[in-house]
């Protein structure tokens, strides 16, 4: 038998290699197929928002205001999150960021004053973290 | 009769006497030779064409010799030596490289320059482009890696600003550094192939050839010096000397 010497036989094994190593590490990574994450800009699926409810309360015995509810869809994120959102009244022409609260809780509350009762009121919501917004999405109730 | 026996018997013991007077005075007349030879111990000599012998020194009769010298790998030298009586005399003598060994060396030596040119050079050769291909492959991975990462801090990003920024610059940036190390990596890998076989086959072509064989001719002429043909094939005619005093 034949003895092959030992540089030719490594060369051999990794010429074999070779065609397996250049085979893997595709360019597999589409940016245009990034769009599931809520918090993108171009994030593309299901409303992250949705309407809850609007009721009026009274604080400090003299001051109504009126609260817009709304929820949060966070089983979207691909990972737990804490967030904000950035909530645009262009009805009032204000604008302000809504923390959690408490910590942990899904369901949001937009405070509205002066009060404008049965009046439809549209907010564009936007996921917001750092003070930077993503996608705005707008949902709309009436004001009782 | 009796006295015809006892005269050739005195005859015979007179004979003897002389012979032993005669060795005796032979006896006296020797001279010893101490050899110092290049090379070394391991030389052999014929003693006036008749007597192979390998010792250091010998005891001879007075008055020239003739001595072959012979050692492996060099040339018989001949030389006649003057025994000089009751003396012991030194003979330095260096045996030159034979012909044969010469160019015997000489091939070895060819050979050797020509597996450095044919077995080690492309080993390095092999080794070097191997290294590169490893190197390129290594950054390629990590151009990959980075890329997965990448796709790892979008999953798990919240800062929309960040998400932006990582698709629209990083991720860019990381694929063009992919499509980059991957070329390199093509390049390198391709390299290190055609040195491979073009390698592997001059190594094996070069291990084809066998070890150049010397085949010492002085030696075969110096064993003729004292091969003593014969009915049954021939004998070797050695001697040796006992030095009984």
């Amino acid at each position: 038998m034949r003895t092959i010497p030992f540089p030719a036989l490594t060369a051999r094994w990794l010429m074999a290699l070779l065609p397996l190593l250049c085979g893997c590490y595709k360019d597999e990574l589409d940016v245009d197929t990034l769009n599931n994450n809520p918090f993108d800009r171009e994030y593309v699926g299901p409303p992250v928002f949705a309407f809850d409810t609007t009721f009026t309360e009274v604080i400090n015995g003299d001051l109504t205001r009126q609260v817009f509810q709304f929820r949060v869809a966070s089983g979207l994120f691909l990972e737990p999150q804490s967030y904000s959102v950035f909530v645009q009244d262009q009805g009032a022409g204000v604008s302000e960021i809504v923390p959690q609260f408490p910590a942990g809780s899904d369901l949001l509350t937009y405070y509205r004053t002066p009060a404008g009762p049965g009046q439809e009121v549209c907010l564009q919501l936007s996921l917001s973290n750092n003070y930077h917004h993503g996608r705005a999405e707008t949902i709309c109730g009436t004001l009782p | 009769m009796r006295t015809y026996a006892n005269k050739w018997c005195y005859w015979y013991i007179g004979v003897q006497v002389c012979m032993l007077l005669n060795s005796s005075a032979s006896a006296q007349a020797a001279g010893k030779l101490r050899f110092i030879v290049d090379p070394g111990g391991n030389y052999s000599f014929v003693l006036d064409h008749q007597f192979r012998m390998q010792q250091r020194e010998v005891e001879l009769s007075a008055g020239p010799h003739h001595f072959t010298f012979w050692a492996p790998e060099r040339r018989m030298v001949d030389t006649t030596i003057m025994v000089v009586e009751g003396r012991t005399k030194d003979i330095v003598l260096y045996l030159p490289y034979s012909d044969a060994f010469r160019a015997y060396d000489r091939e070895v030596h060819e050979m050797k320059k020509r597996n450095l040119l044919t077995s080690a050079l492309p080993t390095l050769a092999i080794v070097g482009t191997g290294v590169l291909a490893g190197v390129s492959f290594g950054k390629y991975k990590s151009a990959h890696d980075q890329l997965q990462a990448d796709e790892e801090a979008y999953r798990t990003g919240s800062d929309p600003q960040a998400i932006a920024q990582l698709k629209d610059v990083l991720i860019p940036g990381h694929k063009t550094d992919l499509s980059d190390k991957r070329g390199v990596f093509y390049v390198t890998a391709g390299l290190f192939a055609a040195v491979a076989v073009g390698s592997t086959w001059m190594i094996l072509r070069n291990a084809k050839r066998g070890a150049p064989k010397f085949n010492d001719t002085e030696r075969v002429k110096f064993d003729g010096l004292v091969w003593m043909p014969s009915e049954r094939g021939g004998y070797f005619m050695t001697g040796m000397h006992i030095n009984l005093r």
